[in-house]
């Protein structure tokens, strides 16, 4: 090729690069002249609609990172008014593309959430990995007020949290704004939320994140135990970690700890007059404690029998629990059946039959202890 | 000066860029679904037909592109006339991307920068690509071509923990309507633009190479639209997809690979909508070359000027927002099949008629000064 050619192209590469690189200058903005966002709290407003909490970060001129964080509140009639009166408030724009997490009041969230997510899945500065949570208890700004006990920043500390819980203790089962959004439009699922709370430990108060919200058309119908959230993650396919307490058969008080390394759920529908579901958990774990050490009284498969034994009731009685309390398809059990049986799904409908209503159960558990620790059995 | 070879296979680069150029932004009337794919699938096998209708016309002249072929068929008033539909034909899609790439930018990068500003800038981008000419593009775009696909497969398998697979089901269940609808729709918006390729006053030859390029091209450009659009698809499930305006951008937003390589939409988007500026320059090559025809003594420089004002003028008359490129798209793309197949198909007839029927040979193009560049394969 000729150098001519070369030449035009180094001059294309270069105009590009400068023509998308220096139109911006309309859109400058100094790092000094914007806050930025890490979390959102909404309440009900004493007078507008919303009322809206910013935690912000403020950075401070050092040689080391220092930073400061500040909770910015306004009022809007709509989340997006509330942002840009922030502005009297905070002096400056608010920059809300590195918001890691938004929280709901449990009263806005009775009222339906779909309308105001419409806002942060349109607006192009935020992400589409926005934690969604709801604050139980308490107003929706108090979980972000003075609450991190490890970090700084509430929001930054909670995202940390959900990491974390997702692989060691699966208390709750955390959303990202995409999934919300999922879930919200797919046919056959109910929405979940996970759960905010304040904590009191000594004389620092913090958030945790126990239990889920779960929501009929949009709108919070109630609330799930943290002790049953396991249950929940595996009728999902979707628990990863945790540890699981198993009672003794011959004494309820003390209990044999199983480590969770791994879990599958597969499901399996039977159509019939009522359909059944067929599920089939896979369990891998290890042991984490057992109080009865010294007396060695259970071998490998007995760990694996008593596991599978009591996983297997509580599994039965938890969806019990859903289909006869909870009355929503918080697991997706209809949207699944619609996915693999849309024939019969679509007979169902026509005849006017709620799914979840004549939907029977059944589940089998296998589990497998991997190890015992450095213990024998 | 020694002339710089266009292969059939760099042709063919071209046409599959040119035709995946969609992708980044929303696509047309498409609403089928779960089964988009498929609705594309079938696309991608209705344009290879479509294509043999090009080849044909290509072949049939052994020195002519569709504008000359134009012109011996239907001799110099109807001729003149209908080069002159496909002048603006070209620039109706020169204008269609042109804006939609600068409102790509506008809106997720630069949201005050005056609208004109960016299209000055990408119209001085233009002017020098149109100088450099078609071989230099070609031979640019070739360049970017391994780093789009090396991209686009990158997101595609980075995108994998967010996968859901069961988002396929229920397959094949969207009503058939739906689908050839959707099938259409990709056809008018973006594969059907095909047709340009035979009018950009270069020919390959020997013209059998050209069932290479049409193959290649379609079928690798279709290729690149499915990843697209099974990334939308097992990311975000049908109703969401259809819910974004750039359901691409917002997928690779959500690449998160262990905190580490994460945020990087920017930099993959800005190699993506590379795609979108051939596209400009495809449609902008082709009317010129019409206009070539049209005026033989015309000056270049005056008609690469006179090309790109249309086009600031017709995206500023056709497109007074983003949401008139989206209707646009949706309910008036359908016009564009007059100029994919209507015309050529008639052409072809004619075309057959003067050479089987009346036996008549069709006059060397090159003796009016009007005969393409002749690239050897």
């Amino acid at each position: 090729m000729g150098k001519q050619i070369w030449k035009k192209m180094f001059l294309i590469v270069f105009i590009i690069s400068i023509g998308l690189t220096m139109s911006g200058c309309w859109d400058y903005q100094e790092i000094n002249n914007v806050t930025n966002v890490a979390g959102i709290a909404l309440d009900k407003g004493e007078e507008k609609k919303f009322k809206l909490t910013f935690e912000t970060i403020v950075f401070k001129p050092s040689a080391d990172f220092n930073i400061s964080v500040k909770l910015v509140e306004t009022e809007g009639d709509t989340i997006f008014e509330g942002i840009r009166n922030a502005v009297a408030v905070a002096g400056k724009r608010l920059y809300i593309g590195h918001c890691k997490a938004i929280i709901f009041s449990e009263e806005i969230a009775k009222e339906g959430i779909k309308e105001h997510l419409d806002f942060f899945v349109r607006d192009h500065e935020l992400r589409m990995t926005l934690l969604v949570f709801v604050a139980k208890g308490v107003e929706a700004r108090e979980t972000l007020k003075d609450t991190a006990l490890n970090h700084q920043i509430a929001s930054y500390e909670l995202e940390r949290l959900v990491r974390n819980d997702e692989k060691y203790s699966s208390l709750s089962n955390h959303k990202l704004l995409f999934e919300v959004m999922r879930e919200i439009l797919d046919e056959g699922i109910s929405l979940t939320l996970p759960v905010v709370e304040i904590k009191q430990i000594e004389e620092n108060k913090t958030f945790t994140m126990e239990g889920i919200f779960y929501f009929e058309n949009d709108k919070l119908a109630g609330f799930i135990e943290p002790e049953e959230i396991k249950f929940y993650l595996i009728l999902k396919g979707k628990l990863k970690g945790g540890i699981i307490n198993v009672p003794l058969e011959d004494n309820p008080n003390q209990f044999i700890v199983y480590e969770i390394q791994g879990c599958q759920t597969d499901f399996e529908f039977k159509t019939g007059n009522n359909p059944l579901l067929i599920t089939k958990v896979s369990i891998k774990t290890s042991i984490g404690s057992n109080p009865v050490i010294l007396s060695r009284q259970f071998s490998v498969q007995d760990y694996q029998r008593m596991l599978e034994t009591w996983l297997n009731q509580e599994l039965v009685r938890f969806f019990a629990k859903i289909k006869n309390q909870v009355k929503c398809d918080v697991c997706g059990f209809e949207k699944r059946f619609f996915q693999k049986y849309y024939q019969e799904w679509l007979k169902l409908s026509e005849d006017n039959k709620d799914f979840f209503e004549i939907l029977e159960f059944q589940v089998k558990v296998k589990s497998e202890v991997n190890h015992t620790g450095t213990v024998k059995p | 000066m020694e002339q710089t070879q266009v292969s059939s296979s760099k042709m063919a680069v071209i046409l599959a860029m040119f035709i995946a150029s969609e992708f980044m932004v929303t696509y047309g009337n498409v609403n089928a679904g779960r089964d988009t794919w498929f609705a594309l699938l079938l696309t991608v096998l209705g344009t290879l037909f479509l294509a043999l209708l090009y080849y044909f016309l290509l072949t049939i002249i052994p020195q002519g592109d569709l504008f000359i072929a134009l012109d011996q068929a239907f001799g110099k008033i109807l001729g003149k006339l209908l080069i002159i539909l496909y002048i603006a034909y070209g620039l109706i899609v020169a204008t269609i991307s042109f804006y939609q790439f600068n409102s790509f930018i506008r809106i997720l990068s630069f949201g005050n920068t005056p609208y004109l500003f960016i299209a000055l800038i990408v119209l001085t981008v233009l002017y020098f690509l149109l100088r450099s000419g078609l071989k230099a593009i070609i031979q640019l775009f070739v360049i970017i071509f391994p780093v789009f696909m090396a991209m686009l497969i990158l997101s595609f398998l980075l995108l994998y923990p967010e996968y859901q697979f069961s988002n396929f089901l229920p397959l094949l269940k969207t009503p058939l309507k739906q689908i050839v609808k959707s099938s259409l729709s990709f056809g008018v918006v973006s594969f059907g633009d095909a047709i340009l390729l035979t009018g950009l006053g270069v020919i390959v030859v020997p013209k059998l190479t050209y069932r290479k390029v049409f193959g290649r091209g379609i079928i690798g450009g279709g290729l690149m639209y499915l990843l697209a659009v099974l990334m939308h698809l097992l990311v975000f499930d049908a109703p969401l997809t259809d819910l974004l305006v750039f359901p691409t951008y917002s997928a690779i937003a959500l690449i998160d690979v262990a905190q580490f390589i994460t945020r990087i939409q920017v930099l993959l988007s800005s190699v993506f909508i590379n795609a979108v500026l051939l596209k400009v320059l495809i449609g902008l090559e082709f009317a010129l070359e019409g206009l070539k025809n049209l005026f033989p003594k015309g000056s270049k420089k005056f008609f690469y000027v006179w090309v790109l004002l249309v086009i600031l003028g017709l995206s500023y008359l056709l497109f007074p927002n983003f949401e008139a490129l989206r209707i646009f798209k949706e309910k008036y793309a359908w016009f564009k099949i007059v100029w994919q197949v209507g015309i050529p198909l008639l052409l072809l007839i004619v075309l057959i008629i003067r050479k089987v029927v009346f036996k008549k040979e069709f006059t060397d193009p090159s003796a009016e000064g009007k005969r393409p560049q002749v690239i050897s394969r």
